[in-house]
C-alpha cells in the first residue's frame, strides 16, 4: 500500500490554525471576563458615585432649606462686638418697664485673640427697684431677651412692705444674667 | 481641543463641588458646636414664671423676701420670708402650695410656729426644673 504524504502539509497548517485558534479563544475568553469584572466594578462605583451624588444633593437642599433657622441660631449668641448692646439692652428695660435698673457688675471674657466661632462668657449683676409688677415685669423682660440667657439667684425684697398688699410696696431684685458671647471673624485681633 | 475644554470644565465643576462641600461642612460643623453649647447650658430658665406662681399663693400672708435659686441643674429651690397674720393662715399657706406643687417638698419648720400672731417664717420649697 502505497501512502501519499501531499496532504501533509495541510494537516499541519490546519493544526496550527487550528492550535492558534484555540489559543485565541482561551486568552479571548480571558479577557472579556476581566473586561466584564472590571467593568461590574465600574459600574458598582458609578452607582455609588450616583447614590452618594443624590445623598449630597439632598443634604445641600436640607442646608439651604435651614439656612434661616441657622442664622437664627447664632443670633442666640451675644457677638463679641455687640456686648456693649448687649449691657445697654439690660440698662433700657429699666426704662420700657418703668422701673430702676442698674447693672451692679458686669463681667466679660477677654475676646482678644480667641479664634473665630469660640465662645466666651459675659455676665451682669442687675439690682432693680420699683413695684412688685415693675421688678416682675423686668425680670420677664430679661429672660425674653433675643440671646440666650440665663438668670439664676434672684432676690426679691420688700423694701418698705405695705402691711396688707405687695403691689404697694416698694420691692428691690437682684439676679445675675449669664449670656454666651461668639466671637466672630471681625473682632479677632492679633497683639 | 473640545476635549480639553471638557475636561477643564470638569476639573472646574469637581472644584467648585468640592468648595461647596467644605463650605457646608465647615458651616455645619459650627452651627453643631453653636448647638452644643446651647445644650450644655441651662438657659432660658424662667425664674419669674416660679416667682409669680408662689407669690400667687399667699393668700393674707405677706412675704418680704423671695429667694429663687437652682440646686445642680434640675432643682429650684425658692425661699420665702414673710409675716403670717397668724398660726393658721401659715399652715394654710403651707397646705395650698403642697396642693398646687405635688412634687414639692416644702420645709416649714416647727419652731416657726411658736408665735400665735404676726408669725415671722422663712419656708423653703424645692422641686424639680420643668
Amino acid at each position: 500500500m502505497k501512502h501519499s504524504y501531499a496532504n501533509l502539509p495541510l494537516f499541519f497548517l490546519a493544526a496550527v490554525v487550528a492550535t492558534c485558534g484555540m489559543l485565541l479563544y482561551i486568552y479571548m475568553y480571558n479577557a472579556v471576563g476581566a473586561a466584564y469584572s472590571r467593568a461590574l466594578v465600574a459600574r458598582a462605583i458609578v452607582n455609588s458615585q450616583k447614590l452618594d451624588s443624590v445623598a449630597e444633593r439632598s443634604t445641600v437642599q436640607l442646608f439651604e432649606k435651614t439656612a434661616s433657622a441657622r442664622n437664627r441660631l447664632s443670633s442666640l449668641f451675644v457677638k463679641d462686638v455687640e456686648t456693649v448692646s448687649f449691657i445697654e439692652d439690660l440698662e433700657n428695660i429699666g426704662t420700657v418697664v418703668g422701673s430702676s435698673v442698674s447693672l451692679s457688675s458686669v463681667s466679660a471674657d477677654d475676646t482678644t485673640n480667641m479664634a473665630q466661632g469660640t465662645f466666651a462668657k459675659i455676665g451682669a449683676h442687675i439690682d432693680v427697684t420699683g413695684s412688685w409688677q415693675g421688678v416682675i415685669r423686668t425680670l420677664m423682660m430679661t429672660e425674653v431677651l433675643p440671646y440666650h440667657v440665663s438668670i439664676d439667684t434672684v432676690t426679691l425684697t420688700a423694701v418698705n412692705s405695705a402691711p396688707d398688699t405687695k403691689t404697694t410696696a416698694t420691692w428691690r431684685a437682684s439676679y445675675n444674667v449669664k449670656a454666651t458671647i461668639l466671637v466672630t471673624a471681625t473682632s479677632t485681633k492679633t497683639k | 481641543m473640545e476635549m480639553e475644554e471638557e475636561v477643564v470644565a470638569a476639573e472646574l465643576r469637581a472644584s467648585k463641588e468640592v468648595q461647596n462641600r467644605s463650605v457646608i461642612e465647615s458651616r455645619l460643623r459650627t452651627d453643631s458646636l453653636m448647638i452644643e453649647r446651647l445644650l450644655s447650658e441651662s438657659g432660658n430658665s424662667k425664674p419669674s414664671q416660679d416667682i409669680r406662681f408662689i407669690a400667687a399663693e399667699r393668700g393674707v400672708v405677706r412675704f418680704t423676701t423671695i429667694s429663687y435659686g437652682m440646686v445642680g441643674t434640675s432643682t429650684v429651690v425658692v425661699v420665702v420670708q414673710g409675716i403670717a397674720p397668724n398660726r393658721n393662715d401659715l399652715i394654710a399657706l403651707k397646705n395650698k402650695m403642697a396642693m398646687s406643687l405635688p412634687m414639692a417638698k416644702i420645709e416649714l419648720p416647727l419652731s416657726e410656729l411658736a408665735k400665735s400672731k404676726n408669725v415671722i417664717f422663712s419656708m423653703k420649697v424645692s422641686y424639680p426644673k420643668k
